[in-house]
């Protein structure tokens, strides 16, 4: 089906789901991939939120084009997850960051997301020849986050599916002196 | 009054603008991650640099063990039975036939003593390279052995209880974990001024530990790591070398009292050497 046949009323639906999927997507995979515990409540949290916020936003916001308030959101909030990711990833001495998958799908998320921001929030005030003119470039950052993506399967599957193993911390074992 | 004059730039700038400036951000984390990810490369090759110098520093006293451990061999050889067997043979030199009955007697039985003599000093030196009660009877038997004798002494209190050693380990591990320990009473004895050494030996988790108290001067585990990194403390050194043949750990510390000093030798409880002989073997 087309995205222009589907009536006007229920484009908003589509849109704020896509949001919401992309989002998700993007969420879920940093979400694997970051270590800090202190952070996680606060990314399930904000996530939560911003749900609720798309719940409400779908019944009561309007759109022209595009849902621009929510993905300006999305785009601030996975920018600061990458920014929480990249900057533990600098903090483990011990590994090549580009043997990481997330690595490379955290750029590539990076790149679509800033590449997109400006134009998904303004579209609503950009003439019909400025979004043509405008969207292609978002072509470009698209095609850059797929090669990056395809990069991080190609290194995900290398290193296989190997779990990671937690060493207990083992209590002493007892001990007389006597 | 500039700004309330001025007209609102149109989208199509911000836009423009707005991009080009999210894709310096974007450039600038590329550019952080790729120089940090620089540093991160310069750190493990210092790493491996440092622990390939460590592993030279500890072939090296690996080498100089060797080298003492033989001319000390050699000196006993030289110095003690060397001028033994000289000795009997001159009482069994070719006069002896011409001597009388009774000088012959005195001759036999001084050749006799010195054999003894020669003997003796011979099973000693063979002692102290492979101790017969560690052979024949294990590790817990050599211990406690080597700890009966320095308490003879009177003047140190050592006493070792082997909690869960049933299953003897194998020859020439036995033989490792006993120079460990040997070297570490040994050091004790030398530097702490103790007045008691207890060990004690137990299982947990698959893994053996050894633990060693003393009440006198001990080291910390800055101090072993300082004394392993540097050309001194050969004795250390060797610990360290045969603990890694073993892959076994040591750790220097104070007990929770803060009272004593504690040395804690941890190894796998099956020899992971020859599990991966047998492994090798089946594969």
């Amino acid at each position: 089906m087309n995205y222009f046949e589907i009536p006007n009323s229920s484009r908003k639906y589509f849109q704020t789901a896509y949001t919401t999927f992309e989002y998700l997507f993007f969420t879920y995979i940093l979400f694997k991939n970051i270590k800090n515990r202190k952070i996680k409540p606060y990314i399930v949290i904000l996530s939560f939120l911003f749900i609720v916020f798309q719940a409400i936003y779908v019944q009561l916001g309007t759109i022209i084009k595009l849902d621009t308030i929510p993905i300006g959101i999305e785009t601030i909030l996975i920018v600061f997850y990458i920014i929480v990711f990249l900057s533990e990833l600098a903090k483990n001495m011990e590994t090549s960051i580009f043997r990481n998958y997330c690595f490379w799908i955290s750029i590539g998320i990076l790149i679509y997301l800033c590449g997109s921001f400006f134009f998904y929030i303004l579209i609503d005030s950009l003439s019909r020849e400025e979004v043509l003119a405008f969207g292609k470039m978002t072509y470009i950052v698209e095609i850059i986050k797929n090669v990056l993506f395809g990069i991080s399967l190609i290194i995900f599957s290398k290193a296989g599916f190997k779990k990671e193993v937690h060493e207990e911390i083992r209590p002493a074992p007892y001990l007389d002196i006597t | 009054m500039f700004f309330l004059q001025s007209t609102a730039p149109s989208p199509t700038i911000v836009l423009i603008l707005g991009t080009l400036c999210m894709f310096i951000l974007v450039g600038g984390i590329i550019i952080f991650m790729l120089l940090h990810q620089r540093k991160v490369e310069g750190h493990n090759k210092q790493i491996e640099q440092m622990e390939a110098d460590h592993q030279k520093i500890l072939l090296n006293a690996s080498i100089r063990l060797q080298e003492e451990e033989r001319q000390r061999l050699a000196a006993d050889l030289h110095d003690d039975a060397g001028p033994l067997l000289a000795t009997a043979r001159l009482y069994l030199n070719e006069n002896l036939i011409n001597q009388d009955k009774a000088a012959l007697l005195q001759s036999i039985l001084q050749t006799r003593q010195i054999i003894d003599e020669t003997i003796m000093l011979v099973r000693n030196i063979s002692h102290n390279l492979m101790p017969p009660t560690l052979k024949n009877f294990g590790l817990e038997s050599a211990v406690t052995d080597l700890f009966q004798k320095i308490s003879g002494s009177g003047v140190v209190n050592a006493s070792s209880r082997f909690h869960d050693y049933q299953e003897r380990m194998n020859e020439e591990r036995e033989l490792i974990v006993f120079r460990v320990v040997q070297e570490l009473i040994n050091n004790i004895l030398k530097h702490s001024k103790s007045s008691f050494i207890h060990l004690t030996q137990n299982l947990q988790d698959e893994k053996f530990f050894i633990r060693i108290h003393h009440d006198g001067r001990g080291i910390l585990q800055a101090d072993f790591d300082r004394l392993n990194k540097s050309y001194d403390g050969l004795g250390l050194k060797n610990i360290s070398s045969r603990m890694r043949i073993m892959q076994g750990q040591i750790s220097f510390e104070r007990d929770i009292s803060q009272t004593y000093f504690k040395v804690t030798l941890e190894l796998p409880k099956t020899d992971p050497n020859a599990m991966q002989k047998a492994k090798k073997q089946l594969s």
